[in-house]
């Protein structure tokens, strides 16, 4: 009886131990279909804006102010006018909306959060997005969570992640322009 | 005789006037005074922060910084980000800093920058401030390795070109600089935890012995932390005056109440520093000795 009741035990353990293996299996497969698929249609975004770049006027590593303000507007001309029928969840999917709010959940715990959440709403106050228009280049940019950008699906070295009030934002890196965002990102 | 007599009168008066304008003048402004060593062949620079307001008060500053170069010929500047306040087209770069450090700028002396949160990343391009078109780059002076980091976006990419860069220079003395301070007493921002969750095992693995910042808008030399010196020297062109929180037992000096710069010279295996108010007062000055590897 002794041995028939350690059996069950045993083979229920097995059982929980197994279902849950195969649980986060589950999980995990989806959120790297999940990353992958992100990652694909952000790189396409990148080569589209590659393109354009090497069609405005070229700046090199010792440019003077002028050169760079007719690059940066050249550039943001060329982007503004090949996305204007961008829409917000080109990258924000809601699959993509609900994994990163679980990363930001897991990644800003406790002082983490506290610190980010105080600096976010003190510095992006009041700040307006929408999907091809440009951050308000007088506004500060909020420093991302060095943690969180290691654990959110990577991007291309031509745009970035970036807090603004309660909304996550994919800014272009040298236009500011808003590629797509997503509300209560820090709720 | 009288008319004589008022004429003398008179002319008393505007004498002493005068005198007693050369000396609210010298009271404004010292003459440069130094506690650095001067030495033949040392590393000689500046370290400033959160310059550019284009305001009158970045400008005075940038007049005693002239007048210290005179007695002590600092080779380069490093500016620790906010470079540029509230927008950046073409003639935004002339008020917010070629005007004011024109005369450095004519003399020859270099400007390293770093990004601050308020600095577009198109920065990298421009030529006076020697980014090379990077966000975070190294350059070497004598026995030293400066590495400018990009604190607005510590990535995957930077993280790991610390790594690589640091472990493979062999240099007397690491310094990094960058904007955002893993260890500050600042009552507006404080302290980047996060930041230095990441950067602070990196340059302790690879040894480095001092770091500038700013970010905060005063001057704050930290006790050393893990063999590190943190300085915060972010009070280049804006002041929050009284921010260092009262009694925390990080401060090893603050200055929260001018604008101030830091002058650096590095003599073999001691770095010298001595920070200046922009009254032409010296408010903190000592050495630090480079980490045994």
């Amino acid at each position: 009886m002794g041995n028939r009741t350690a059996l069950i035990f045993a083979f229920v353990l097995l059982w929980a131990f197994t279902s849950s293996v195969e649980g986060q299996t589950t999980r995990v497969a989806s959120d790297k279909k999940v990353i992958t698929k992100f990652e694909s249609d952000a790189e396409r975004i990148h080569v589209q804006r590659e393109t354009l770049r090497s069609r405005v006027p070229k700046i090199s590593v010792d440019a003077t102010p002028a050169e760079i303000e007719t690059n940066k507007r050249s550039l943001l001309e060329a982007m503004a006018l090949a996305r204007k029928d961008a829409k917000m969840g080109e990258l924000f999917t809601s699959d993509a909306k609900k994994l990163i709010r679980k990363i930001i959940q897991t990644e800003l715990k406790g002082w983490k959060r506290d610190e980010l959440r105080k600096t976010v709403l003190q510095e992006t106050r009041g700040v307006v997005l929408n999907v091809n228009s440009v951050y308000p280049p007088s506004r500060e940019l909020v420093e991302m969570s060095p943690s969180l950008l290691l654990a959110l699906p990577q991007l291309p070295r031509s745009m970035r992640y970036r807090f603004a009030g309660q909304y996550l934002a994919i800014l272009d890196r040298d236009t500011g322009i808003v590629i797509d965002f997503m509300k209560n990102a820090l709720a | 005789m009288k008319r004589f007599a008022a004429l003398i009168l008179l002319s008393v008066v505007v004498f002493s006037g005068q005198l007693s304008s050369v000396g609210a003048q010298t009271a404004v402004a010292p003459a440069p005074s130094l506690t650095l060593p001067k030495a033949e062949g040392s590393i000689k620079f500046l370290a400033i922060g959160d310059t550019g307001t284009g305001g009158p008060l970045q400008a005075e500053l940038a007049k005693v910084m002239e007048s210290y170069r005179k007695v002590f010929p600092y080779e380069f500047v490093i500016l620790v980000g906010d470079n540029m306040y509230g927008g950046e087209k073409a003639e935004d770069f002339k008020k917010k800093f070629e005007d004011p450090y024109r005369p450095l700028l004519d003399a020859g002396v270099k400007f390293y920058a770093t990004l601050g949160n308020h600095d577009e990343s198109n920065q990298r391009f421009y030529e006076l401030f020697n980014m090379n078109g990077e966000e975070y780059y190294r350059f070497k002076k004598g026995d030293a390795v400066f590495y400018s980091l990009n604190s607005n976006y510590m990535d995957k990419r930077q993280i790991k070109w610390i790594g690589d860069e640091m472990g493979k220079d062999k240099a007397d003395w690491k310094i990094a600089f960058f904007h955002h301070p893993p260890y500050s007493s600042g009552g507006r921002h404080g302290s980047s935890g996060d930041l230095r969750s990441i950067l602070e095992p990196l340059f302790v693995q690879n040894g480095v012995d001092v770091v500038f910042t700013g970010h905060e808008h005063f001057y704050e030399r930290l006790k050393p932390q893990k063999g590190i010196t943190y300085f915060v020297t972010g009070a280049g062109g804006k002041l929050r005056a009284g921010d260092v929180k009262d009694n925390s037992p990080m401060t090893a000096k603050a200055f929260d109440t001018d604008l101030s710069f830091m002058l650096v010279e590095i003599v073999k295996d001691t770095m010298h520093f001595q920070v200046i108010s922009r009254s032409g007062a010296t408010v903190d000055s000592g050495t630090i000795r480079h980490r045994d590897d």
